[in-house]
């Protein structure tokens, strides 16, 4: 700091010029009596760093020797930037210390600065509104600003002067792009601006000095009234202004006394300037604030008062606001004076929605900003104290740095502090309340910011931006720390909906709603349909009537048709192929096990629970021992392994285990799979069946084949020259054989991944390769890790050509990486066992693909102690269910469910030893009618396997905890042996059951212990009841049906089944008041006859 | 089967611009689970119903002054409780709205079902909850309380006895937003936003909400929207938080029933005021400033990228405005 006074007292001291001289070498307004630092400390330093502009020319000679880079970034910082919009034309910003703007529209502009004096100061820059161009560029704001005019000062003035403060005037129709504007500068003086916004950007510079004394500008007001008026705020020399700096409340001060007359704020006739000839001494119209400096002005709407933020004299460095008459000026009446801040007012802002009421602020930590009411200014409106929030709020964060009274919602004021615009609504009740916080990007610093103005009401037909004023109220545009201007919104309404049916994005801006729009092509949609909600939708849907449902072969006809469209490099090319293979898998399996039912030929697994290759080659018990046979393999001299348990393994893969190698190749090459025909017959051993195979699909190439298609004729001449190659294996000298065959495999067609039709190259690059190499270990380890095989087709590899030992660590290995990575063919190796919803749980957690996790655990019931699977089990059924019914795809979900339950039928039927109940349904609740009526007949007991494989098409459940009314046993507790036989609460929840509509008594419902004991006290100590056979209360309810509730299934009123029927006797529409409901439709008469069966039997057992 | 494949990149519709109608800013557009119906809510005290037609269409079905205030938020109810719809606002109230299907002028066709005034400030969020755990709605206000209610009878909707009031954030700091968690089997849970997230769960054994995984505060401001995601079987949630320049994404692990914070991600965004998952928890939306919404899918690792953008038509918007259409013009 000394350093800098040391600066400063080196300036000689100037003698205020009455005119610009060129004499002006320096516009320090430092003076002998002002060393203390000032509340613009930064003006003052201008001189040494000279504005934004000046500052930015780094090295040059203006800036004084001995100025840090640091300093001078200091005093930049408090080199006041102002921002205001005209009224007329409202697109156009006057701005003063801001960046030029990145989107400088004209290049024009450039040269034009280039031809202007350096040395000129640039004191007004004029910009216009223009929507951005690209709307998705980093800076996602809706305005950008150009550059449309600048007024620069007179060079005489030199470079080192800068605007401090700046007005627009309010009753000056801005026609033909002339516009004016009012400036303050760091000397004193006051610019009067007229600004061609044209393309020339000419500009005049009507200048007004104070007479004495050089003192900074502080504020400006033109008079709202009269268009000639300009006030202008001047800081002077007064010995308070210690006490009025920003930031730094109760500084050490030094004052000097004062002494010299002088006027803080002084009011200029701008139009009697212009008119007369210039004089060299030109008077104001009048001066205010005698020796007091004043930090702000404001006009009050009347434009007959001005309100005058002005520093005091005194130690307590208090502020204080006056509030002027312009009628009484000239007298000595003293004006209306009220006490306002600790520090200095730096700004008086009237609400132009309301003329009495005026805010002001000051720029020092902790001050709040305080509302007036002219016309008693002896107590405050209210306060408004800015809470800084969020994780990295500063001490600083909470200094006001600008306030605004909102244009369109009256009562409004809009605060800037830190990073943050707040708006207070100040209108409701006596404490103004927060009512909405925006943060700016990266939270820097606002200095400056102006609201749009209302544009409605402007009669004006000039061509404007109507996209401003759409989209204008509830933005702002700011001056952010760096200077830059941008434009922000002080709102953060953006809707977006996702459609749950095919994702279409409906999204909001203003007013307008924007329905599927991409920009970028079709990217957006794109992304929908690799999506797997779409995938998953798409299936499900089918088309004619085939869907992706519990048919195994529909499933892989699906998937095959899908690969065909789908490109062979994406990964959802490599999903769906798993799938398929998957699929083919399930299919091949489950026939096995039926055939085997029938024959029994050794087959162990029943369902796909255990036909894993683990269980199958019998692994899942520790002392498993494989009954090899060993024997040496003609072809190739390696070992090959054979046993009963490796041949159903090799089965369910889909090699020839139990088949003739004839049959597997055909199934192969009819579904066009020829590559993988050719593998499989030689790792077999069968070089010529590979051959053949190799010769059909060149031939179905050929024959397919339309003219001119190059690619699939050089593919089809592959295949020949491969069938070619394998026929020579093993017959002529090795190494030729071998440099033949490994040149062949360097063709593009063999080498190209991307044009890998369905994985089948693949294929033949390792059935190539595997020849290559042959007899080494290397050969099978490279078949056994090549990730583009089918992991059945590999397993079964393992099963024959390796040992008891490394086929167990393979299987395991395998499934630990299928478990990592999600693979769903993993369950070829495990099965359906808790390994196996381990890897359907990753795959889920993938791929989120639960449609297919939902169709394959429903192909099995897992066992009652597995409670953690058969829990996620159930999960992905239901959300698969629930996802069906949110596409209203009712139809394919009732196909679901109707698949699922004969399936299981099926598997239940065949397993009789199974000990589990469903698998994948909770014990459902029955309808009670059915109930009822099963009880009225006496003991016709309802097939219990029945009810568990039907899904639930009604239940009664708990309004509140949706937990069904329990029928089952194993909920006693000790609250329900104490309750009635007959339950008015839910059991799980405690909470009432609705009423009956007609005679307004709670419903009831079975107390499940009571029915229990009951039943138990009946059948005595023999102890077997038939409970005992079954979970379900539903048989023993001791409840008359007439007592039972019953209900609409349209409108959902309901009540006791024999007051409903009372009832709808004499009544069409439903008993609830209000309800226009006809519920009395046919099916009431079957009730009616039920309960009336009931009654009467009830009477014969009385 | 070509057929088949080309359904899918059906939905390349021309990018048009709906006419809202509204006077003032939309604050909620929310589709019903079906994606066939979207309501709309705007400050100028007004709801609108839009129905799906056939060929693509959306038309006005339903417009009435919901509130006194403006309309913060709106949601669906699900449609097995019947054609529900719930509205809050600045009006310190959130109302439950039945459709008529018998109503004689589209302007009668919902009538109010209940007034839930409990809130002292506006109320700025609300959710019905999944089906499966019943006719709940928990509503968040700037009080800083969220209040759950509960249908005492899924066929009377005019009581809604409030079941819950859970003060998250001090008085002085409101709830912005909230959002159920979809898990199936899980205890009914919810995450609150406002200065920070807190998720909370429903206690069994206290029968009562009670605040389960405090998750941190945005790096600056408060979190403006948060969406939990559709969980469909996955082992972990995840909850996307918009906090204005920033999209936080966390995952909570839920194994053995215990929910636990797993990892957070923080994706930087130009903007992101609202954020929204698709059907299946895959696909999140965010959107800011100037009509763009970003599009974020995860990759392998987990880790999301922003994969598409969509612009609105803002010209579109302008050339409206110019042919005199002003939609700010009362």
């Amino acid at each position: 700091m000394s350093r800098q006074q040391d600066n400063e007292s080196s300036i000689p001291h100037a003698p205020y010029p009455p005119q610009f001289e060129s004499s002006i070498k320096s516009a320090s307004i430092a003076s002998p009596n002002y060393k203390s630092r000032s509340a613009y400390p930064g003006i003052e330093r201008s001189a040494a760093a000279g504005g934004y502009e000046n500052a930015s020319r780094a090295g040059d000679d203006l800036s004084p020797a001995g100025t840090s880079a640091a300093e001078k970034g200091k005093a930049d910082r408090h080199i006041p930037a102002r921002i205001k919009f005209y009224h007329k034309p409202a697109d156009v910003v006057a701005c003063i210390n801001c960046k030029p703007s990145k989107h400088n529209g004209a290049k024009r502009t450039v040269s034009i600065e280039k031809t202007k004096s350096r040395k000129a100061p640039l004191l007004l820059e004029l910009r216009q509104l223009q929507p951005m161009e690209d709307y998705t560029d980093d800076a996602a704001t809706l305005f950008g600003t150009r550059l449309c005019g600048t007024s620069r000062g007179n060079p005489s003035l030199g470079s080192n002067v800068v605007s401090t403060c700046l007005d627009l005037p309010l009753s000056i129709n801005h026609s033909q792009s002339r516009f004016t504007a009012a400036t303050g500068s760091s000397t004193g003086m006051l610019c009067i601006h007229s600004i061609f916004a044209d393309s020339d950007m000419t500009s005049s510079i009507e200048y007004f000095h104070i007479p004495r004394r050089q003192a900074t500008a502080t504020s400006v007001a033109w008079s709202p009234t009269q268009s000639n008026a300009v006030a202008i705020g001047l800081l002077g020399n007064s010995p308070s202004l210690s006490q009025v700096q920003p930031h730094r409340r109760g500084a050490g001060a030094t004052r000097t006394s004062g002494g010299d007359r002088d006027w803080g704020c002084i009011i200029w006739d701008v139009e009697k300037q212009q008119s007369t000839a210039r004089s060299r001494n030109p008077s104001p119209l009048s001066k205010l604030s005698h020796n007091s400096p004043v930090t702000a002005l404001a006009w009050l709407v009347d434009g007959q008062k001005l309100a005058v933020g002005a520093g005091t004299r005194g130690l307590s460095g208090q502020s204080t606001i006056q509030l002027f008459d312009m009628r009484v000026s000239g007298t000595n009446a003293p004006p209306i004076s009220a006490p306002a801040h600790d520090s200095g007012v730096h700004g008086i802002e009237i609400d132009s929605l309301r003329p009495n009421v005026l805010a002001s602020f000051s720029q020092a930590a902790g001050e709040p900003v305080k509302l007036w009411d002219i016309r008693r200014m002896d107590s405050v409106l209210g306060e408004i104290k800015v809470v800084p929030n969020g994780a990295s709020a500063t001490p600083a964060d909470d200094v006001v740095e600008a306030v605004k009274w909102a244009i369109h919602e009256p009562g409004i004021l809009t605060v800037a502090s830190g990073g943050t615009l707040h708006d207070f609504d100040t209108k409701v009740g006596s404490r103004p309340t927060l009512v909405a916080v925006k943060h700016t990007r990266k939270g820097s610093r606002i200095r400056d910011f102006a609201l749009y103005p209302n544009r409605q009401g402007d009669g004006s037909n000039e061509a404007h931006n109507p996209l401003v004023d759409k989209l204008y109220n509830r933005r702002a545009l700011t001056v952010l720390e760096e200077r830059e201007v941008f434009d922000m919104a002080k709102h953060t309404n953006a809707p977006v909906s996702i459609s749950h049916r095919d994702g279409s994005v409906v999204h909001s801006l203003g007013a307008s709603l924007f329905v599927e729009a991409p920009t970028s092509g079709e990217s957006a949609i794109q992304d929908f349909v690799t999506d797997i909600s779409e995938i998953m939708r798409r299936r499900a849907n089918g088309k004619e009537g085939r869907r992706y449902c519990m048919n195994t072969q529909t499933n892989t006809s699906i998937l095959t048709a899908e690969l065909g469209f789908i490109e062979p490099s994406s990964d959802t090319f490599s999903q769906s192929l798993s799938l398929l293979w998957f699929w083919t898998w399930i299919d091949r399996v489950e026939r096995i096990c039926d055939k085997a039912e029938g024959e029994g030929f050794g087959w162990t697994a029943k369902n796909l629970c255990d036909a894993g290759c683990w269980s199958l080659l019998g692994f899942d018990t520790e002392s498993a021992y494989l009954l090899d046979q060993q024997s040496v393999s003609e072809t190739f001299g390696c070992k090959i392994y054979d046993s009963t348990s490796r041949r159903h393994a090799l089965a369910s893969c889909g090699w020839a285990g139990m088949l003739e190698l004839d049959d597997v190749l055909k199934d192969y090459e009819s579904i066009g799979e020829f590559e993988r025909s050719a593998a499989l017959a030689v790792w077999h051993g069968d070089i010529g069946a590979a051959v053949q195979a190799l010769h059909h699909a060149s031939n179905t190439i050929r024959l397919s084949m339309q003219q001119g298609e190059s690619e699939e004729s050089t593919y089809a001449e592959t295949l020949d020259l491969i069938s070619m190659c394998i026929a020579g294996f093993g017959s002529s000298s090795g190494s030729v054989w071998q440099t033949a065959c490994s040149t062949l495999l360097r063709r593009p067609d063999l080498k190209d991944e991307s044009k890998d039709k369905g994985g089948r190259v693949a294929y033949l690059r390792a059935l190539c390769e595997f020849l290559l190499k042959v007899g080494t270990q290397e050969s099978i380890e490279e078949v056994l890790w090549n990730v583009q095989l089918s992991l059945s087709d590999r397993i079964a590899f393992a099963c024959r050509y390796l040992g008891q030992k490394e086929l167990r660590s393979y299987l395991s290995m395998s499934i630990k990486s299928c478990q990592a990575s999600g693979n769903i063919e993993g369950l070829v190796a495990s099965g359906l066992s808790k390994e196996g919803i381990k890897i359907l749980q990753c795959f889920v957690d993938n791929q989120v693909d639960i449609q297919t996790a939902a169709l394959v655990v429903s192909r099995a019931i897992l066992p009652p102690s597995w409670t953690q699977e058969r829990k996620a089990c159930m999960e992905w059924v239901e959300s698969y269910r629930a996802l069906l019914n949110g596409w209203q795809m009712w139809t394919s979900r009732a196909m679901y469910d109707v698949d699922r339950a004969a399936l299981l039928r099926r598997i239940k039927a065949k397993n009789t030893e199974a000990v589990s109940v469903s698998g994948v349904k909770p014990v459902p609740l029955q309808n009670r009618r059915a109930q009822g009526a099963n009880r009225r007949q006496g003991s016709r007991s309802v097939d219990p396997e029945f009810l568990q494989s039907i899904p639930p098409q009604i239940d009664a459940r708990c309004n509140y905890c949706s937990t069904p009314l329990p029928l089952t046993k194993g909920v006693a507790s000790q609250f329900l042996s104490r309750m009635k036989p007959q339950l008015s609460c839910c059991v799980h929840c405690r909470k009432p059951l609705p009423r009956c509509s007609v005679c307004l008594l709670p419903l009831g419902c079975l107390n499940p212990y009571i029915e229990f004991t009951k039943d138990r006290s009946r059948t005595g100590p023999r102890g077997t009841s038939s409970l005992a056979s079954s979970d379900d209360l539903s048989s023993l309810a001791n409840l008359p049906f007439a007592e039972w509730f019953t209900w609409c299934v349209k409108c959902k009123h309901g009540g006791h089944a024999h007051h409903l029927v009372g009832w709808f006797s004499d009544h069409e529409t439903c008993p609830v008041s209000g309800c226009d409901c006809r519920c009395h439709f046919d099916s009431i008469k079957k009730v009616s006859q039920s309960v009336d069966a009931a009654l009467a039997s009830e009477l014969i057992r009385s | 089967m070509q057929n088949q494949i080309m359904d899918f990149s059906g939905p390349t519709s021309t990018s048009k611009v709906l006419t809202s109608r509204h006077q003032d800013y939309v604050h909620h557009i929310a589709f019903d689970i079906y994606g066939r119906r979207m309501a709309t809510c705007s400050g100028d005290r007004f709801v609108r119903v839009w129905d799906l037609s056939e060929n693509n269409v959306w038309s006005l079905v339903g417009e009435w002054q919901a509130h006194k205030g403006s309309v913060a938020m709106l949601s669906w109810a699900h449609p097995e409780f019947g054609s529900m719809l719930a509205t809050c606002g600045s009006d310190h109230e959130a109302k439950i709205w039945e459709e008529r299907t018998n109503a004689t002028s589209a302007a009668s066709r919902w009538t109010v079902k209940s007034q839930l005034a409990d809130a002292r400030k506006a109320v700025s969020c609300l959710e019905f909850s999944p089906r499966h755990w019943g006719l709940k709605l928990a509503t968040g206000s700037a009080d800083g309380c969220v209040r759950i209610y509960e249908a005492v009878d899924v066929a009377n909707l005019s009581q809604w006895p409030l079941a819950t009031t859970l003060q998250c954030f001090a008085e002085g700091l409101g709830v912005t937003c909230m959002s159920w968690s979809s898990g199936r089997f899980e205890p009914p849970t919810l995450v609150v936003g406002g200065a920070n997230p807190i998720v909370y769960r429903y206690g069994e054994a206290s029968r009562q909400y009670s605040p389960l995984i405090v998750l941190p505060p945005p790096a600056v401001g408060e979190v403006l929207d948060i969406a939990w995601a559709p969980n469909v079987g996955r082992q972990f949630h995840y909850i996307a938080s918009a906090e204005g320049s920033q999209l936080r994404i966390f995952k909570l692990s839920r194994k053995e029933n215990k929910l636990e914070l797993e990892s957070t991600q923080t994706l930087q965004v130009i903007n992101a005021w609202r954020c929204q998952w698709n059907v299946t928890g895959t696909v999140l939306a965010s959107s800011g400033d100037a009509g763009l919404v970003q599009l974020w899918k995860s990759d392998f690792e987990g880790n999301f990228k922003c994969v598409s953008k969509i612009q609105g038509d803002i010209a579109q918007v302008a050339a409206g405005a110019a042919a005199g259409a002003g939609l700010m013009s009362p």
